[in-house]
């Protein structure tokens, strides 16, 4: 096949693109018939007017001290985004991609500019900023307000424990003076509501931070052993069901290498739950147990298998069983204590069958210092 | 996202450093060249050389451009020239320059005015290329624009992240195929953060500094371009007028830029001065 | 208790009232003689008109000048010899943050574990 030779005037002019030829100042040698059909002169008229005269002010300020000195230095410049006149006046939003070409002595001599028309391109950009600012301030104002919740939050539990630290204090005292025996066990009943009410705002707080990108903190030591502090949370929760007969067994021998107030947390959150749920006519059974490079603690309960379908979801946020309790509760002990099992590295499961339901926290044992 | 820093005070990185400041040449006196707006210190690529055989020649990025600390930037302190200025001072006395001369480009020229008020050690010799106290037109003033236009440039250049961001192009745009580049990689020059741009837009265009005009001890030569759209002869003019015994020289040159656009001329001004 | 011993002082800073009395409850069971003060201030007051105080028992979080923690620093500056025991319901201090070797109870109390505390740093 023969070649038919280019026609390279043709080609110039006709381009699907504007194409600008200037000297080193910027004047306009020769521009083609598509970019002079754009701005709406004849190519004749637009030689000899500087390339940035056709830049509305505000453009060619950028122009002049951007553009213009990027070519001079790097020799081109790619997709540039300018405003060209059009002789009626309007603004053409516009894509540029100039060169420098140098002489002999490496000074520029000329420049090129291939244009492209961009009012779409330009419009979808102008679209995805704006839709980019707002998203930045939205984000920025959720985040206020969410640092304004936590702050509440961390306030009204401050705020709440106190009074209830001051009546808890007082049927403390009341219950050293000479007192009925129904007078005695009223107090009793207050006490147990108020430690109800204490293990409702730790767990609410506790939640309320972990879901504010908080989680659960630990602190943790073997300085002070284990055992106290979980007779203590027995004692304490006693109070709730005073007929409800707990049965302790404890096998702790080393030091335990935790966070003490949340392994209290744990327990009590999981006896807060036997003692609510479980059969009154049973006992409920606490055991903690350090063996075998693991520490073990258990509560199990009698009463209702819990079913199949509900413990699958028992240790997620909010779950509240299926309506047929009456003390639903929160939702949020069992899955704050699995939290918490998970933090110190270690588990909490459940089983239940008719004869008991089990819960069992394991989590193994730091052989050495943590760093 | 911005970039913000609580007080400068905290432990800067040297300054030397964090203004990407390069050092070369040999000679008694310090010549500082400072770059304006829209561009870097390589735009003094082919005047600063010329001078390197008879000073040590000094050449650095403003917090915000080229390969300056973008993490410097604070925006309170460089709201005003003033913030500019003192990294200036800085930088002078990091390098322990004395009598040194300081040339200034566009805004730069302001800037080295108000530094070497504060700080009139440092330099005995001002050269001040295209310089404008104030781009605003104002009552009997001619700075070259109406507010309306500037505040038009600074809404064009919140639009316009494709203009910076061809000069932020990664280093991996770089061509393997073609070596010869080496170190100098296409899209390395005239960076700027686009934040940064549009700020340092507002503080140089929007600033009137014509109170930081008036009599200084240092020698001030002015370079003014023969048809400059940015700094028109007629702002030249007021500038010579006001700093009594200022040089003032028309340069044959057109545009913005002398230093690039008729790099000859320019040397062969500022040598005759120095 | 026996009442012939000698009894030690303890000093019990709290502002919430009811606990602060429980708290007086305790120490006066456990066979110790028990000052009170509402705040640092009050607490400095009684410090300053009482020589034999052995202990200072405080809360941390106190309305006023200072709370329970900067109150040990001064103490344990002025009254190098008084003892430091620091409680509080929300907070955990670090072992370096408080002076001394000041030891540090969480609340609630347990009684038993409070008396054995006191005695244990009286020793």
């Amino acid at each position: 096949m023969s070649e038919t030779p280019l026609d390279y005037a043709d080609l110039f002019e006709t381009a699907p693109c504007g194409y600008v030829l200037a000297d080193k100042d910027g004047r306009i040698t020769r521009a083609n018939a598509t970019f002079a059909q754009w701005v709406g002169s004849a190519p004749e008229e637009l030689q000899g007017k500087r390339f940035a005269n056709l830049l509305p002010i505000a453009v060619r300020i950028f122009y002049e001290s951007h553009v213009a000195p990027m070519l001079h230095i790097q020799g081109s410049v790619s997709e540039i985004a300018l405003d060209i006149l059009h002789t009626n006046g309007n603004k053409l939003p516009m894509l540029v991609n100039g060169t420098a070409l140098r002489d002999d002595r490496g000074q520029v001599a000329s420049l090129r500019f291939a244009v492209f028309t961009a009012s779409q391109r330009r419009n979808y950009e102008q679209t995805l900023l704006h839709s980019r600012n707002e998203a930045q301030a939205s984000v920025l104002s959720e985040r206020a307000e969410s640092e304004l919740r936590e702050q509440f939050i961390a306030v009204l539990g401050h705020d709440l424990r106190n009074p209830l630290a001051s009546i808890a204090s007082g049927t403390r005292m009341l219950l050293k003076e000479q007192l009925s025996e129904r007078g005695s066990m009223i107090l009793r009943l207050i006490d147990g509501s108020v430690v109800r009410a204490v293990g409702l705002i730790d767990n609410v707080l506790d939640f309320a931070r972990g879901r504010l990108g908080g989680g659960i903190t630990l602190t943790r030591d073997d300085r002070e052993p284990l055992e106290p502090v979980l007779r203590q949370v027995i004692a304490e929760l006693q109070t709730i069901g005073p007929n409800h007969q707990i049965e302790a067994a404890f096998s702790i021998t080393e030091a335990i290498d935790c966070d003490r107030v949340r392994m209290g947390q744990l327990l009590s959150n999981l006896l807060g739950n036997a003692l609510t749920h479980g059969a009154k006519d049973q006992p409920v059974r606490v055991m903690a147990e350090a063996a075998g490079g693991q520490l073990i603690i258990a509560v199990a309960n009698g009463g209702e298998p819990i079913p199949a379908t509900a413990l699958e979801r028992l240790f997620q946020p909010f779950f509240r069983g299926d309506g047929h309790s009456r003390h639903e509760g929160l939702g949020l002990g069992l899955h704050i204590a699995s939290e918490i099992a998970r933090a110190h590295g270690g588990t909490l499961t459940v089983a239940s069958d008719p004869r008991e339901t089990c819960f069992t926290f394991t989590m193994p044992l730091a052989r050495t210092a943590q760093a | 996202m911005t970039h913000e820093t609580s007080g400068a005070s905290q432990n800067p990185a040297p300054i030397v450093e964090s203004l990407n400041a390069r050092v070369t040449g040999t000679g008694e006196r310090a010549m500082m060249f400072a770059h304006g707006f829209g561009c870097d210190q390589n735009m003094w690529r082919y005047v600063a050389p010329a001078f390197e055989d008879r000073f040590r020649t000094v050449v650095f990025d403003y917090v915000g451009s080229g390969g300056a600390d973008l993490d410097a930037y604070v925006i309170d302190k460089y709201a005003t020239l003033d913030g500019y200025a003192q990294d200036v001072i800085d930088l002078a006395r990091a390098l322990e320059i004395k009598d040194g001369i300081f040339v200034g480009h566009s805004v730069s020229a302001m800037i080295g005015l108000i530094a070497a008020r504060q700080a009139p050690e440092l330099f005995s010799k001002l050269v001040l290329v295209a310089p404008s106290p104030c781009y605003i037109d104002d009552a009997d003033y001619v700075g070259g624009f109406s507010r309306a236009q500037i505040l038009e440039l600074l809404d064009f250049l919140d639009s316009n992240h494709m203009g910076w961001s061809q000069a932020m192009a990664p280093m991996i745009m770089a061509n393997p195929d073609r070596p010869e580049l080496g170190e100098e990689l296409a899209g390395s020059f005239c960076r700027s953060d686009p934040e940064i741009a549009k700020r340092f837009a507002r503080t140089t265009f929007l600033s009137d500094n014509r109170g930081d005009l008036g009599a200084i001890a240092a020698q001030v030569l002015i370079l003014q371009c023969r048809d400059d759209l940015i700094a028109p002869l007629a702002v030249g003019d007021y500038v010579h007028g006001a700093i009594p015994g200022s040089e003032l020289v028309v340069m044959n040159a057109t545009g913005h830029c002398p230093n690039l656009s008729a790099p000859e001329e320019t040397i062969a001004a500022i040598t005759a001065f120095v | 208790m026996a009442d012939q011993e000698i009894k030690a002082t303890v000093l019990v800073v709290e502002d919430e009232t009811l606990v602060r009395l429980y708290g007086m409850d305790i120490l006066e069971d456990a066979g110790f003689r028990v000052l009170d003060a509402g705040n640092a201030d009050e607490a400095i007051a009684v410090l300053q008109s009482h020589d034999e105080v052995a202990l200072l028992f405080s809360d941390i979080d106190m309305p006023g000048s200072m709370n329970g923690l900067e109150l040990a620093h001064l103490v344990h500056d002025r009254w190098p010899n008084i003892r430091l025991l620091l409680t509080s319901g929300h907070r955990q201090p670090t072992q370096d943050q408080i002076p001394d070797d000041g030891r540090f109870m969480r609340k609630p109390w347990g009684e038993q574990a409070l008396m054995a505390k006191i005695r244990e740093i009286l020793a």
